[in-house]
């Protein structure tokens, strides 16, 4: 151990702190930078705090021990045989610190060549400016335009050989190889190759679209003077020629064909300028924005094809002609509609029995199909649609046509064929099923691919209402995925019009005339279908009418009066139809009543459609229907168009014919009435009673009364003065003086009477007096008094009629009629002579000894005084001579024989014949009045009608005579026979009775029209009531 | 004066020597990650019985060698190691011949190989990756 080395192993034994008297070792490596081997024998001289020199040993080191701490550099000089070798790594400074080890490291290597050329990729070696140049034990680099360079005496080793050359000739710019050996001695050779840039020129077709759309030429069946609704039917494509470099720049043009000639070829997108075989220019190709417009010519497939002209330069490479399959495609939507020459022939009998079966066959009727529309109709009558409400108004029905694939060239699978509509005024909705179903936006899409395989259907509906029509443009168009060139999606490859209207509002439309009375009251939705002096059938028209939302005109437009469900039952009719109804010996159901009598709103009653108007140039129409004559029946005013035939099955309150409705009259339904106006004339000492109840019973079977004068009457008005003692009338009675009416002076109330006028027509007279009896040329039959033995004084003598009822004749003093009381009074004087009586004396009795008495028994009774002496000769005496008196005895006897006018009486009321008027008599309650008043009037009207109408049930409870004078109903009476009276033949006129019944009398009738009063308010029964219901009361009679 | 008599010298030259053993344990354990496990409740890798044994035999081995410093020692048993791991074609004959050099001290033979281990990197990666792992060994009995 030397003996620095002894003293840094005491200090590193006896302290921690570094030893002051330490010294640091400095070691010089030399070694191979090829091989790693160490040279030995090489000299290492070094300079520092301690210098020293030594030789590399067989590990290439020289190791300086004991150097104190400090900078140092070191030297390396190779042994003379090793003298061509280069230094390839030198670390010739260093720091010595205490009890470290510095190393100071050097290498190098024995020497060689390093050869590296380049050349192109056609073998050719380059002449352009490279840089040559290697990384390895040493950094080699030079730059040439020779293509090659041999780099002389370089350090042997490994190395990797760059080649850089001009970045816009070559593809890369920088090529390597590694793992370049270069030996000692020896050259290493290495060929690096680069890949020129060749200007590729490439020609390009860019394309809007693939296909062009062909223009069907549906503008040219619209008017001339329309704005042109033009198909886009031009594609543009873009061409360009590509470089790949640019330089040497292509100097070349292009040429474009299409084949076959599908579509004109275009240099403006205005089609005015047609290419006609022009060449490409170099600047139009090069610049990437050259466009070409290709209008659709004739349907199929084409090719577009853009060829570049050659190029002679070995650098620029001119690529093959650009070729693009492309189709000129049609594009066809059929629209379908209803036709009306397949909805007209359609008959649906609506007289068939049950009703119901009526609407079964209506339910049944399947609609004809929807038929397409040719192109002309297309857009010049466009197909009509009304805007939907609920699902209750049909769609159009409209079929994509299936695709021609051999029109439609590869990559278009994922193109789409639109469907949308133009922005006008109306809109529309497309959906997938003819009703319900699911909405499809707009624009709607259908792949290509889809509609090559198969057509789709659609159903377009009305949304909102067009400003114009055939405002409403539906369209196909065609559209691709974004990408690529910019494009506009084409449109009206076909297209057809529509027009899409609301009715906006349906009314009745009435103006009553100045000289009429209203006959709707659309407070209470009643038409009075009687008045106005309007014969049946008149009366009952009445005039729809519908306004579209828009001013449109020559839209048909339906019009129907929907019956009420309840038409013909009791909650409309308060009576039921009879099912067992007859007319004579025929049964009558519903069907079997006469179409004249049911409302029409058909052409012919089997028609499916309703009649029809088209509407004005404001968007109105009107329509005259006629209402039924059935009073209580209830329709529904409703319009509907052609294009909705489903609404022409509206049934009310059907289970399913009810459910899509047309569009209601704002005010419905209507029910049919009738009015009948009246004036009342009353003594002026007799208040006319309310009217409540008399009304309440007409309003039953839909009649409703109308007072329209009241008058009072009084003895002035009367030729005969009519007031009587009230016991004259009634036996027994007071003193007040009653009014009579009656035959007799009927005519001089009647002069009371206002006129009907057309607005009070049908109008009656109500005559209300104090007694009714008639006595128009009613007189006594012949009565004989005989005055004989004790029986000499005046007494009482009751008069007989053949033509009065018993207990209705009635003597009045002075009579009714006015005149005297004696029509004829003439007496006997007779004397019994052997048991014969002859006459002795005879005359004319004296109107003195007949006396109308105060206390009389009855009505017929009156006092009669025998003459006390004959007039003699002057006197018409059969005795002559002169006056003598007269005896009465046993054998002497007077007979007197008395004719007197006379009166039928008294009654509660009466309908005199040929007259409006009904003479009721008052005094009486309220209802009693008010029964007499109704049934005076079922008189008036011709109740109870006894004879057969066909088609109308006949009144099965009529009789005459029966306790009756004229035709009344037995509805709920009984009746009573009486064999000991005159027999009645029930089928003889005047003596009719509908059940066949013969002498005897009904009682206890509860229908108004019953044959007398009885103590309670009465009404209509079932049969009257209908009898009512159907009848025609524009009239009386 | 406190003055340490033989065998309290012994005593303390003992635990010096225990105690540079096991500085150079974790510089192992700690450039030998593979050779070690992690003390969940130090959270550091603590040197495991194999490693323990390396060190062992190799302070053994360094003592011939004139190895003694724990840093040289961390070195020197880092080389070891590492070396074990390059390829088999690599030239290491001559970091043994400067190991078995007789009249170098062992702290030098080491910044010797150290240095040219350093500079091998570009004509020989595996022996770069050496040079960090001795490094790393030598840098670790430091901290």
């Amino acid at each position: 151990m030397s003996a620095p080395e002894s003293a840094k192993d005491k200090c590193r034994s006896q302290a921690l702190q570094p030893c002051p008297l330490e010294k640091g070792t400095l070691a010089v490596v030399l070694v191979r930078s090829d091989t790693g081997a160490p040279i030995k024998d090489a000299t290492a001289a070094v300079n520092g705090p301690t210098p020293g020199t030594g030789a590399t040993d067989k590990l290439g080191a020289v190791i300086f021990k004991d150097r104190t701490p400090g900078a140092y550099t070191a030297r390396i000089t190779l042994p003379a045989a090793l003298r061509s070798y280069h230094m390839t790594q030198e670390t010739p400074k260093g720091s010595v610190s205490a009890n470290n080890t510095e190393v100071l490291l050097f290498k190098a290597a024995p020497i060689g060549n390093l050869y590296i050329e380049v050349y192109d990729d056609r073998g050719n070696i380059i002449t352009e400016q490279a840089e040559l140049s290697a990384s390895g034990p040493s950094k080699l680099s030079q730059g040439s335009k020779a293509g090659s360079h041999t780099f002389a005496n370089v350090a042997s080793g490994a190395y990797e050989a760059f080649a850089t050359v001009p970045a816009a000739l070559f593809e890369v710019p920088t090529v390597s190889k590694k793992g370049v050996f270069v030996t000692e001695g020896g050259t290493a050779r290495v060929r690096l190759v680069v890949k020129r840039r060749v200007n590729v020129v490439t020609p390009k077709i860019e394309m809007e679209y693939k296909v062009v759309v062909l223009d069907r030429k549906l503008s040219a069946h619209q008017d001339a003077s329309e704005k042109k609704i033009l198909t886009d039917d031009v594609t543009y494509l873009r061409l360009s020629a590509n470089q790949s470099t640019g330089a040497p720049s292509y100097a070349g043009h292009g040429t474009f064909e299409v084949s076959p000639a599908n579509v004109e070829v275009y240099v403006d997108k205005e089609c005015t300028n047609k290419l006609a075989g022009r060449k490409i220019t170099n600047r139009d190709l090069i610049s990437g924005n050259f466009n070409l417009y290709l209008k659709a010519k004739t349907k199929g497939k084409f090719n577009a094809k853009l060829t570049l002209d050659p190029s002679n330069h070995p650098n620029i490479e001119v690529k093959g002609p650009a070729q693009e399959e492309m189709g000129v495609v049609e594009l066809e939507m059929k629209v379908h509609w209803y036709v009306r020459s397949d909805l007209e022939p359609i008959k649906i009998d609506p007289d068939v029995e049950p009703y119901s079966n009526y609407h079964t066959a209506l339910k049944n009727q399947k609609l004809p199909d929807q038929k397409a529309l040719t192109d002309t109709q297309k857009v010049n009558a466009g197909r009509l649609l009304h805007v939907q409400k609920g699902d209750s108004h049909a769609r159009a029905k409209a079929v994509v046509q299936k695709l021609a694939a051999d029109q439609w060239p590869a990559g278009t699978d994922d193109y789409e064929i639109t469907i949308d509509e133009e922005p006008g005024g109306g809109s529309v909705k497309l959906f997938d099923k003819e009703s319900a179903g699911s909405e499809k936006t707009l624009t709607h899409k259908i792949k290509v691919k889809d509609l090559k395989a198969k057509e789709v259907e659609l159903w377009v509906e009305g949304k909102d209402a067009s400003k114009k029509t055939r405002d409403v443009v539906v369209d196909l168009g065609v559209d691709r995925a974004a990408g690529g060139l910019a494009k506009t999606p084409k449109r009206r490859g076909d297209w057809s019009r529509f027009t899409t209207i609301k009715i906006e509002e349906v009314k009745l439309e009435y103006k009553k005339a100045a000289d009429e009375h209203a006959a709707w009251d659309e407070a209470q939705k009643r038409y009075y279908i009687n008045i106005n002096k309007k014969a049946d059938g008149d009366g009952r028209k009445i005039t729809i009418s519908a306004r579209l939302s828009e001013k449109l005109i020559g839209i048909p437009i339906r019009f129907m009066l929907a019956p009420d469900k309840d038409n013909r039952k009791s909650a409309n009719w308060n009576i039921d139809f009879p099912t067992d109804g007859k007319s004579g010996g025929t049964d009558v159901k519903w069907k079997d009543v006469p179409a004249a009598l049911k409302h029409k709103h058909k052409a012919d009653r089997k028609d499916l459609l309703h009649l029809m108007k088209e509407t004005d140039k404001d968007g109105n129409a009107k329509m005259e229907l006629q209402l039924s004559r059935f009073g209580g029946d209830k329709f529904h005013p409703a319009c509907y168009i052609e294009q909705d035939p489903h609404l022409a099955k509206y049934v009310h309150g059907h289970a399913d014919l009810g459910k899509r409705e047309p569009t209601f009259a704002k005010v419905h339904p209507i029910q049919v009435w009738r009015k009948v106006f009246y004036q009342t004339t009353h003594p002026t000492a007799t208040a006319m009673p309310a009217s409540a109840g008399f009304d309440g019973s007409q309003r039953k079977v839909f009649v409703e009364p109308l007072v329209v004068q009241e008058k009072q009457m009084a003895a002035a008005d009367f030729t005969v003065n009519p007031l009587r003692a009230d016991w004259q009338f009634n036996p027994g009675g007071s003193d007040d003086a009653k009014l009579c009416i009656g035959t007799h002076n009927v005519d001089d109330a009647m002069t009371l009477f206002v006129a009907a006028t057309k607005a009070t027509s049908p109008k009656f007279h109500v005559i209300l007096c104090d007694e009714q009896f008639d006595a128009k040329d009613v007189v006594t039959d012949a009565t004989k008094v005989v005055f004989v033995d004790a029986d000499n004084a005046a007494k009482d003598a009751v008069m007989k009629s053949s033509s009065v009822e018993s207990g209705y004749l009635s003597i009045f003093n002075p009579p009714l009629q006015g005149g005297a009381l004696i029509v004829t009074a003439t007496w006997q004087a007779k004397t019994k002579t052997g048991g014969t009586w002859t006459v002795t004396h005879s005359g004319t009795l004296a109107a003195a000894n007949l006396e109308v008495r105060k206390d009389r028994a009855s009505k017929a009774t009156v006092r009669v005084t025998p003459p006390a002496q004959c007039g003699g000769a002057a006197g018409g005496c059969v005795h002559g001579g002169t006056p003598t008196a007269l005896t009465i005895d046993a054998t002497n006897a007077i007979v007197v024989t008395l004719t007197l006018q006379a009166a039928d009486g008294g009654y509660n009321g009466w309908a005199p014949n040929g007259k409006p008027a009904n003479v009721v008599k008052g005094g009486r309650a309220d209802y009693a009045i008010h029964n007499t008043m109704a049934h005076e009037l079922g008189h008036l009207f011709g109740k109870v009608r006894h004879s057969s109408i066909a088609g109308i049930p006949d009144h099965p409870l009529y009789y005459q005579k029966r306790g009756g004078s004229g035709t009344h109903c037995a509805f709920s009476a009984t009746f009573t026979a009486n064999a000991s009276a005159p027999d009645l033949d029930p089928t003889k006129a005047n003596e009719l009775d509908a059940q066949g019944k013969r002498a005897g009398k009904w009682d206890d009738g509860r229908c108004i029209i019953f044959g007398y009063s009885v103590d309670m308010k009465r009404e209509w029964c079932k049969h009257c009531a209908l009898d009512f219901i159907v009848s025609d009361l524009s009239k009386f009679g | 004066m406190l003055v340490l008599r033989p065998e309290q010298l012994a005593v303390i030259e003992q635990h010096m020597v225990q105690s540079r053993q096991r500085r150079v344990e974790r510089a192992i354990a700690a450039s030998f990650p593979e050779l070690s496990s992690v003390d969940p409740s130090a959270g550091q890798r603590v040197p495991g019985e194999q490693v323990k044994g390396i060190v062992e035999r190799g302070v053994q081995s360094a003592a011939g060698l004139g190895i003694e410093e724990a840093p040289d020692l961390a070195a020197f048993i880092a080389l070891g190691l590492a070396l074990r791991t390059v390829p088999p074609e690599t030239p290491t004959d001559w970091i043994k011949s400067w190991l078995a050099r007789p009249d170098t001290p062992g702290a030098t033979k080491l910044a010797i190989i150290e240095a040219q281990l350093a500079q091998s990197g570009v004509e020989n990666p595996a022996l770069s990756l050496v040079a960090k792992r001795v490094a790393h060994a030598r840098q670790q009995v430091l901290v």
